[in-house]
């Protein structure tokens, strides 16, 4: 599923990226990279940002890019 | 390393890691530090005495690679080249992805010397790392600091001499980086478990929407009741009493007794005895900044730098997101538009931390239109406040109107789409108090410095604009515009005319035209929409080019004549 679909205070491993080399870089620039463990804080309504949690820190990413972060639920 | 007179040593690291904190410890010098990404947009030098040889320090941006992404990386790129050594600052408490940036620094061939800044805050996160296991992998000098208290300063300031140029890393491609951090953490750090602090849970009552949202209120509520309450009780029991019951006396005696009558006379002291209306140089030139404005630019200083440095901005700033990207931003431009509330200038410096032109553009435009700075404020406070609270809120929510109307035209019709958000939320810290203080003095001080003297420029430009009867002929001009189209009295003009250098002396002038309170409002609209000031003109031009600043100027023009007339159509007389 996609990071977007998942639930709000569960975990989730990371999978794959589906976009360009740009937005991977960044990604994982936050240290967001696959095969981490990661856990969802929030969703915000009308397709807001995602805030999920990595190691100690929080980050906030827009709904599209989030959309195109596949996860599997742990 | 042999430390060398005018050595140049660059602060790097990711953001948000406390490098303009350690600059301000290095140097003594004071720039604005805060707690989120993207504070420091521009370097800033200052000298560090290091055993009687002056080395050169620059604070660079954050950045969270050496491949760019936005302008404020860039400069942290560019600077690269010129440093002679790196001291890199890293956040201790998310050692896994600083360390990621330090491996890339590692492989410029500069010496280095590592920071694990923040260190009091991995204690409290059940944080263990193994310094000196780290220093042996990295074979460079790693050094615990807790910047704003100086922990680990002196400490930093006499190791200099032991930074070296890195081992190359054995073979590792660009790409196994990440692979190479990971086993180093596995060897130096260890994670304790422990129960959450307050803190903690209040970031989680921050961020998620249900919460968080209904917070967002109470905090705008209570930020705005709380600037207000100190600022009117300064300006009523310590500001107006000084200026009424010494300051005055004193300065009608001096200059009566120097010049009792005349030309010279009446510029400083202007023709009637009300500090406002008489556009004197010691009278308006002196009351206005200091008793009017000074008293708001303090209390907004004093709540904003609180909320900076606990971290609550960028949380705000997701919330806002959703409503943002309707006026072609995203959630973070707000961080810009609320320094822009204090003043358009770091505001407009600010808009740097956005990545695309169509941004900055959308960005500047709605700042320099729709966001008045707190001088203009405490004015409009001072001279609206008077009638009811509720005009002043008219006058604000007409710009809030304008900024969303405005916002979405230009979402609608400039070409390209925003980038999203994407940012890292720094944890909340209670802010440390002396380095909250130092901050405040250095916004005051930069109040008074740039503030004051434009401000006798313009009471000065005023006094020559009528005497030659420059006024009156820009007044006949202008006329169908002002008088027709927003219904004001034709004098308004010179209000206009000096709205250009100062938004203060240009909202205390519409006082002697004696208007009705619909015409105060329009006024007070349209002083804000029409033009930025000319600092913060300066500014746009610099960030996003003479031909784009051409463009938003006319979008300023336009929207000032179309608001100016609505209003005078819609509103009612409010006898």
């Amino acid at each position: 599923m996609t990071l977007t679909e998942l639930e709000s205070g569960r975990q989730a491993r990371v999978i794959t990226f589906n976009g360009g080399p740009n937005m991977i870089k960044k990604l994982e620039n936050l240290g967001l990279l696959r095969g981490k463990t990661i856990k969802k804080v929030s969703n915000n309504p009308f397709k807001g940002p995602v805030v999920v949690k990595i190691e100690q820190v929080e980050m906030a990413i827009g709904y599209r890019m989030a959309s195109r972060i596949t996860v599997e639920p742990i | 390393m042999e430390i060398r007179e005018g050595m140049k040593i660059l602060l790097m690291g990711n953001p948000n890691v406390g490098k303009s904190v350690v600059f301000n410890r290095l140097t003594g010098a004071r720039v604005v530090t805060a707690n989120y990404a993207g504070t420091t947009v521009e370097y800033t030098k200052g000298t560090l005495l290091h055993n009687e040889k002056h080395l050169e320090i620059i604070d660079v941006p954050g950045t969270y690679s050496l491949e760019p992404t936005c302008k404020a990386e860039e400069v942290a790129v560019e600077m690269l080249a010129s440093g002679d050594l790196i001291i890199n600052v890293a956040d201790a408490t998310n050692l896994e992805r600083n360390l990621h940036f330090t491996m890339e620094l590692m492989q410029q061939g500069k010496p280095m010397i590592l920071l694990l800044n923040l260190w009091d805050e991995t204690r409290h996160k059940g944080i263990h790392i193994n310094v000196a296991a780290l220093e042996k992998l990295l074979q460079i000098p790693v050094i615990t600091t807790v910047a704003v208290t100086a922990e680990g300063i002196k400490n930093l300031i006499s190791r200099l001499p032991e930074a070296v140029v890195p081992l190359p890393l054995n073979g590792q491609a660009n790409g196994d980086l990440w692979r190479e951090v990971g086993k180093i953490i596995k060897q130096v750090q260890r994670i304790t478990h422990r129960h959450h602090t307050w803190l903690e849970r209040l970031e989680d009552i921050s961020i998620k929407p249900r919460s968080g949202l209904p917070l967002a209120a109470v905090v705008i509520f209570l930020t705005f009741a709380v600037i207000r309450f100190i600022g009117e009780n300064l300006i009523n029991y310590v500001f107006n009493p000084f200026f009424e019951n010494l300051y005055r006396p004193f300065i009608y005696h001096a200059v009566s007794y120097a010049f009792p009558s005349g030309v010279i006379h009446d510029l400083l002291l202007g023709t009637t005895p009300d500090f406002v209306e008489s556009l004197g140089l010691l009278t308006t030139g002196i009351y206005v900044p200091i008793a009017m404005v000074l008293p708001y630019i303090f209390s907004f200083y004093l709540v904003l730098g609180f909320v900076e440095d606990f971290g609550y901005l960028p949380r705000f700033a997701i919330l806002m997101d959703t409503f943002m990207h309707k006026l072609g931003l995203h959630g973070f431009a707000i961080i810009p538009m609320i320094l822009g509330l204090g003043c358009n200038v770091p505001g407009a410096m600010a808009t740097r931390i956005l990545e695309s032109r169509r941004e900055k553009f959308i960005a500047g435009t709605l700042m320099a239109i729709a966001v008045p700075c707190m001088a203009q404020t405490a004015m409009i406070i001072g001279l609206v406040g008077p009638y009811g609270l509720v005009y002043v809120a008219m006058i604000y929510g007409n710009l809030a109107v304008v900024a969303i109307v405005i916002g979405s035209i230009m979402n609608a019709l400039i070409p390209g789409y925003s980038p999203e958000i994407f940012l890292e939320i720094p944890s909340y810290h209670l802010p440390h108090f002396g380095t909250l203080m130092k901050k405040l003095w250095m916004r005051i001080r930069g109040f008074l410095a740039e503030a004051i003297p434009l401000v006798l420029v313009g009471v000065l430009l005023v006094n020559i604009l009528f005497l030659f009867g420059i006024i009156d002929l820009f007044s006949n001009f202008s006329a169908p515009v002002i008088v027709k189209i927003m219904g004001l009295p034709k004098e308004a003009v010179s209000s206009l005319i000096i709205g250009f250098l100062r938004k203060d002396v240009a909202v205390g002038m519409l006082e002697p035209l004696h208007m009705t309170i619909k015409q105060l409002i329009i006024a007070c609209t349209v002083l804000s929409i029409y033009f930025p000031c000319i600092a913060t003109f300066a500014v746009l031009i610099k960030e996003l080019g003479a031909k784009a600043m051409l463009k938003a100027s006319l979008i300023m023009v336009g929207t000032a004549i179309a608001v100016g007339g609505l209003l005078n159509l819609l509103l009612p007389n409010f006898s």
